[in-house]
């Protein structure tokens, strides 16, 4: 599972890029062992055991997974994308801030 | 955690249809009801006979989807027959309403909004109907909505058209988004399914502009008709707050708000932690 996440972390590591997982499962214990069985090695803050959780919930997420891009200001630019246009997305917004930064 | 296959969703756009309304006082034989029914339950039948398969590969699914499509196109006709039959009897209405949710982008679409536009723009089985609309966003649904809005005389019946037609738009936008993400063998059955103008269609919205259109249209409802109670759901004040609330602070364009909270080892962290940095936040779940 979550090749693409390992992936893409992976492709940018040195970049200034953060992979943050805000995670619904119900067992904080059992959701260590499956990170480190799975090698999922981007941070997640634990949303308190469910999918109604604070962080989840006023962020009015009601479908899972859900997906948003923020940009190096903190600004929302993508929702929901996957695999490939999740790259295409992410690499345009480090070339912009790359850019902004000149 | 799965994303739902879009045969799923289709299956699940895909609602039985709204009775027609049983009126008691009427003792004549409803020949008009009679045969929206019979035409009904040739319609689901045929239906749930494709419901049984359970197609394992993206070959079968596209199959399955285009069997599905040659068994069950021709009944857009039969249903726009029936309501041209019965033009402003009810029943034409609950027949323009099954075009409406099962062809989407089909000239009989067309139709169906001239039609309840000209004929029932007053039915309040429009409040059901709406609902299961908006949710698919189509050129035939917009004109409706729009048109609905339009028409609509101030009052409750305004409130609760200027909230469908914020509803259609907000739908309009999450569906521009989702599709930015979708892949190839999805795209294929959306193609499939709808047509090959749906995409065009869909991709084409102008994200910011549709999402400012709706806000406005919320706040209106929120600043106008607040407590007009629908048939089915809460107020629209509060409905809208809670889309406007999206709409402000997670739209395209919004600054993120700040998160903070404990991982998985109990560390303390916040979003604003990673500002200069590019995020991915993913809400995610191992279930």
């Amino acid at each position: 599972m979550y090749p693409h996440e390992r992936s893409l972390v992976k492709r940018l590591e040195g970049k200034p890029f953060a992979l943050l997982g805000i995670n619904s499962d119900h067992d904080k214990e059992q959701l260590k062992e499956a990170m480190k069985k799975e090698n999922i090695t981007w941070r997640s803050w634990w949303d308190g055991g469910s999918t109604e959780g604070p962080i989840a919930k006023s962020w009015n997420v009601h479908g899972w997974p859900t997906i948003y891009v923020l940009d190096a200001d903190g600004v929302i630019r993508f929702k929901q994308l996957r695999e490939k246009s999740l790259d295409k997305a992410v690499d345009s917004l480090l070339e912009e801030a790359a850019k902004n930064k000149k | 955690m799965r994303t739902a296959s879009l045969w799923l969703l289709a299956l699940t756009l895909l609602a039985p249809a709204a009775r027609a309304q049983d009126d008691a006082k009427d003792k004549k034989p409803d020949m008009g009801k009679q045969e929206f029914q019979a035409l009904q339950k040739e319609f689901q039948t045929t239906q749930q006979s494709f419901f049984k398969k359970d197609p394992k590969t993206d070959e079968e699914r596209l199959k399955l989807l285009q069997e599905y499509k040659k068994a069950l196109d021709p009944f857009a006709a039969k249903f726009a027959a029936l309501a041209q039959k019965y033009a402003k009897d009810p029943v034409a209405f609950d027949a323009w309403g099954q075009v409406l949710q099962n062809w989407q982008f089909s000239p009989e679409a067309d139709k169906a909004v001239e039609a309840i536009l000209k004929d029932h723009s007053a039915s309040d089985k429009l409040q059901e109907l709406l609902p299961r609309l908006t949710g698919m966003p189509t050129p035939a649904v917009e004109k409706l909505v729009r048109g609905l809005a339009d028409k609509a005389k101030e009052g409750d019946a305004r409130g609760l058209a200027v909230f469908e037609l914020a509803q259609f738009l907000n739908s309009k936008v999450e569906t521009a988004q989702t599709l930015k993400g979708i892949d190839e063998e999805m795209l294929k059955q959306i193609e499939l399914m709808y047509g090959p103008n749906a995409i065009k269609w869909m991709s084409a919205t102008d994200i910011l502009k549709t999402q400012e259109e709706a806000e406005k249209l919320y706040d209106q409802v929120v600043t106008k008709y607040a407590n007009v109670k629908p048939k089915n759901g809460g107020a629209l004040g509060e409905q809208a707050k809670a889309t406007l609330f999206e709409l402000r602070n997670l739209g395209i364009g919004k600054k993120a708000p700040e998160i903070e909270g404990e991982d998985v080892d109990g560390k303390k962290f916040k979003l604003s932690d990673y500002r200069g940095k590019v995020v991915v936040l993913d809400f995610w779940g191992n279930w």
